[in-house]
């Protein structure tokens, strides 16, 4: 072949595989870019979604009650493993879990696998140190209670994706929760991190700081004493309500049985709701004073005037009302005084059906109070159409209404504070991560429900009853108490009717009574062996009382 | 003259060639900066993670050490105090504008002229 045709020959040859080089990349780069770059991506770029810190939950002095820990949590990107066995092998013994159990995450076909969340520092560096490809770190938030068990039912708790489940957790998840930000991450061919044009870290917004009424000194006072009052009365469930007199702002709820935030186990599942506010009871004689104030307000007793106590038994449309003691005639403050049901009974016949369901009512009952916190209840009150017979003559010493702790506290508040129903409050403000206050909640008068003069003659009442009557073992050295004992039979729903053997005892007052600053309510249910609240709730009210007025700094006035 | 005139667009050329070069060596060089900044940055924020993590373990423990169950178990079991009975307390009437205090014995001091909103409230 002449030299010329060589020449020519490779120079085609050269420019054919050029061009069907050509033709193959244009294919590549120009036909087939959408399905190409789609492959690429899928094996570099990944989505993640970055939750910044919840915020933190205060008690009213700035002592922090839930805060936001940074713990590791590892993950695995399945496709990104190398050595499948070994890492296997490696992370069953770095993570204690049986090799199966991490074999079985791995062979997924998914992009992303968590192995295990917040881990302890320790293992996190061991892993990091391991260098296994495809197995990474990241940085969760974790709630932490630095106080444990107190106040864990108000103050609620999050889940491990870091939602509110119950208490103020839940319901000011929205307020509490950081910014959720989406981000795109691109990683080279060895898994690690590239910052590009357009995936920027994101600028964290933490989630808002909440500021509680509670006063954690006198939450862990209320919390003593009342573990203490539920091991001598092996009582079922024991709770203890202080509130601030005038401004309605709760100060302690505690509940026993309760749970410690850092480590519930499944059993305690059932204590994440409040019984102060979820759970209903009769009143008994607590209610007594309420329906007092109705009969005061109304002109329609004196506290002079006399009723007949039959003996201690009266047939009321053929059932049965008893005292605890025998009594002949008593005027209306020994009624009170002495916590007689008949005199009560024979009392509220004087008020018309629908005046006395107006008041109870306006004190509260049969409503949502507002407290913010999940799951409150209204209690239960049958409209005055819906009464038979004789639920007037019961109501009058509080049967036949179903009321939430909150709400009797509150309704004594208004006795306390001259008659004005203040809405109960468990938030002040809220705060964001400098401390800057984004809103501010107020003292919220919710309705006048009875004069001031009514108010005064009550608590003056109740002042007697902790001198003279079934609640003297309330009074407290050196401060004026009013308060009021309540011992009521629970309702037996198996049987339909009242039980002799289940009781609710409890003791409602505040103090000092000419100047109230707190209102408190021990409550006590289904103590065993004695269960008059006179004796088992009302020492407990002195000792959480007088431990109080020590702390707030009140000196006496006696 | 004619060859110095010829010679003049070459010259331009080169230098238009070296600076396209320049540009191009610049934009490479700063790609692979960003990456190894990005590798940089990676390790960093590893790290961060094991010291937040440390710190949150110190956290926890110091936590532990000043909840008030901790300080009320170690003052009444370890050091073997007792609450104050009410006639051990001394309260005392603090007069804030003379700046005088009347005793300075007793735990509390109650501040009756610096009454707060809710003991004025009246409705």
């Amino acid at each position: 072949m002449p030299q010329k045709t060589r020449i020519i020959s490779s120079i085609l040859i050269v420019i054919f595989t050029l061009i069907v080089l050509e033709i193959r990349l244009y294919y590549i780069q120009i036909v087939g870019h959408h399905r190409y770059k789609k492959m690429a991506d899928k094996q570099s770029i990944s989505v993640r979604q970055d939750e910044f810190k919840r915020g933190t939950i205060y008690d009213r002095n700035g002592k922090e009650l839930a805060i936001e820990l940074e713990l590791s949590s590892v993950y695995a990107m399945p496709p990104s493993i190398s050595n499948p066995e070994e890492t296997v092998k490696k992370l069953a013994l770095l993570l204690d879990v049986r090799e199966k159990e991490i074999r079985k995450k791995l062979e997924t076909s998914n992009s992303f696998v968590w192995l295990r969340r917040k881990i302890d520092t320790e293992i996190a560096e061991k892993i990091k140190n391991s260098h296994l490809k495809g197995i990474e770190l990241i940085n969760e938030g974790k709630r932490f209670y630095p106080e444990n068990e107190l106040a864990s039912q108000v103050i609620g708790l999050a889940g491990l994706d870091n939602q509110g489940l119950s208490g103020i957790e839940n319901s000011f998840d929205t307020i509490l929760r950081g910014k959720i930000e989406k981000t795109i991450r691109r990683k080279d061919g060895f898994g690690r991190e590239l910052i590009a044009a357009g995936t920027a870290y994101p600028s964290g917004v933490s989630g808002y700081g909440v500021v509680t009424t509670i006063d954690s000194v006198i939450q862990y006072i209320a919390e003593v004493e009342l573990r203490k009052a539920y091991n001598e009365t092996r009582a079922k469930l024991a709770t203890i309500v202080v509130q601030d007199s005038q401004t309605g702002e709760i100060l302690a709820l505690a509940n026993f049985p309760s749970f410690n935030g850092n480590d519930l186990s499944p059993e305690k599942y059932k204590y994440l709701k409040i019984p102060a506010i979820c759970n209903i009871f009769e009143p008994g004689s607590t209610f007594k004073p309420i329906v007092a104030a109705a009969l005061l307000e109304e002109n329609l007793v004196t506290l002079e005037d006399l009723f007949y106590c039959e003996n201690g038994v009266y047939l009321f449309n053929g059932l049965p009302v008893r005292d605890h003691e025998k009594e002949n005639w008593l005027t209306f403050l020994q009624i009170l005084e002495k916590s007689s049901n008949i005199g009560m009974v024979k009392a509220g016949q004087l008020l018309e059906e629908n005046k006395l369901y107006q008041y109870v009512r306006d004190f509260g009952f049969g409503n949502y109070t507002g407290v913010k916190l999940p799951g409150e209840t209204p209690g239960i009150l049958k409209k005055p159409k819906d009464w038979s017979e004789i639920s007037l003559s019961r109501l009058s010493f509080g049967q036949g209404v179903g009321v939430t702790a909150i709400q009797l506290i509150s309704a004594f508040s208004c006795l306390a504070n001259g008659g004005v129903l203040m809405e109960p409050m468990i938030v002040k403000r809220i705060i964001d991560s400098n401390e800057k206050v984004v809103a501010e909640f107020h003292p919220c008068p919710v309705r006048r429900v009875i004069s001031y003069k009514t108010a005064q003659t009550l608590t003056d009442i109740l002042c007697r009853i902790v001198k003279n009557g079934t609640g003297k073992e309330a009074g407290i050295g050196g401060y004026k108490v009013a308060g009021k004992t309540g011992t009521a039979q629970k309702f037996d729903p198996a049987t339909g009717k009242y039980s002799d053997t289940s009781y609710i005892a409890s003791f409602i007052g505040y103090l000092p009574a000419d100047r109230p600053r707190v209102t408190i309510l021990v409550l006590l249910d289904e103590p065993q062996g004695f269960y008059w609240a006179g004796s088992i709730a009302a020492p407990v009210f002195a000792r959480v009382g007088l431990r109080i007025m020590h702390h707030l700094g009140v000196p006496p006035e006696l | 003259m004619v060859t110095e005139k010829k010679d003049r667009p070459g010259k331009y050329y080169f230098l238009f060639f070296i600076g396209g070069l320049l540009v191009f060596l610049f934009y490479v060089w700063e790609c692979a900066e960003v990456i190894t900044l990005s590798y940089q940055i990676n390790e960093l924020k590893e790290e961060l993670i094991l010291l937040e993590n440390k710190n949150c373990h110190l956290k926890t423990k110091l936590y532990r050490y000043t909840n008030l169950a901790n300080i009320d178990k170690i003052a009444r079991e370890e050091r073997g105090m007792i609450s104050p009975q009410h006639e051990n307390i001394l309260f005392l009437k603090v007069t804030f504008k003379e700046n005088k205090v009347s005793s300075n014995r007793g735990f509390f001091i109650a501040r009756e002229d610096t009454k707060d909103a809710s003991e004025n409230a009246h409705y």
